[in-house]
């Protein structure tokens, strides 16, 4: 399993990690009486909003992605274990 | 003889489960849900009801919820990240106003649980299916939390668009996804809990 930080976590039930390639990736606790997570990997566009507004930002897209989990087809499962 | 030890499993899985604090089980005169709200979310319910109309909250609690319980599931992951290791007081989504949760009423949660029960874990397919939802949201170890409405005192009403997390659906036919009225779109009954203490609620290992 790769090694991944955590830079930023929120009670809105998100994290935005770091990858070992510096990669920012989002994940997001979606679902209503039955939640799961899925993991969207920010791009260029988005890492530069981000280092620029911070959590203004993640919390935007956080909602965007919980509003709309498949992501239009960006977002996928986090690893298990 | 592979009935009796599903049951035993289930039943040791629902009663011993991993139980945070005992909350009182003890039958309450009702108290009416807009006394436990605070103002916003008293203005919200009324608004709500107002739309949902002639359905409201005290209708829905009274018609799906008489046990005055709720339960919902998580996935074991999210549930370690978000619950246990951020140290949460409240379970949901949280902003500067409280902390919002989907829960539906205990007892169609556990029969579900029940019923997907094969051996020694549960079948994603069969849990699913029993509460209109997509079998990949039930894949891998889960938790099923189970609060006490009335003694953890927390603030219950329909749900409504603008709360967090919310997936509205596009079209009659889409399923995992919000539509207003106390329903999710597979037909389970839903409220939108405010503040649910993580403290109070019994939380069950489902594998």
């Amino acid at each position: 399993m790769s090694r991944e930080q955590v830079v930023h976590q929120s009670p809105l039930l998100y994290r935005v990690l770091r990858e070992e390639d510096g990669t920012l990736v989002i994940e997001v606790v979606v679902g209503g009486i039955a939640m799961s997570a899925v993991r969207v990997r920010l791009t260029e566009a988005e890492a530069e909003a981000f280092t620029r507004e911070g959590s203004a930002f993640s919390d935007r897209l956080a909602k965007d992605i919980m509003a709309s989990p498949p992501f239009g087809g960006r977002s996928y499962d986090p690893p298990t274990g | 003889m592979s009935w009796m030890i599903r049951g035993l499993l289930v039943s040791t899985l629902l009663l011993v489960g991993c139980k945070h604090a005992a909350p009182a089980v003890t039958p309450e005169p009702t108290t009416p849900v807009a006394e436990t709200c605070d103002a916003k979310q008293q203005e919200v319910s009324k608004e709500a009801d107002q739309r949902a109309a002639p359905w409201s909250i005290e209708q829905h609690l009274a018609k799906n919820f008489p046990e005055g319980s709720v339960s919902w599931l998580m996935k074991e992951g999210p549930y370690q990240t978000f619950v246990v290791q951020s140290g949460a007081k409240n379970f949901g989504r949280c902003d500067d106003s409280g902390c919002y949760l989907f829960a539906a009423p205990s007892s169609v949660i556990q029969e579900a649980v029940k019923k997907s029960m094969t051996g020694a874990t549960h079948d994603p397919a069969v849990l699913g299916q029993a509460l209109g939802l997509p079998a990949k949201n039930f894949e891998g170890p889960l938790r099923m939390m189970t609060l006490n409405l009335r003694a953890s005192g927390s603030c219950v009403r329909l749900p409504v668009d603008a709360d967090p997390g919310v997936w509205k659906c596009q079209t009659e036919q889409d399923t995992d996804c919000f539509k207003f009225g106390g329903y999710t779109s597979g037909g389970v009954p839903e409220v939108m809990v405010i503040n649910a203490p993580v403290a109070q609620a019994v939380v069950t290992e489902i594998p």
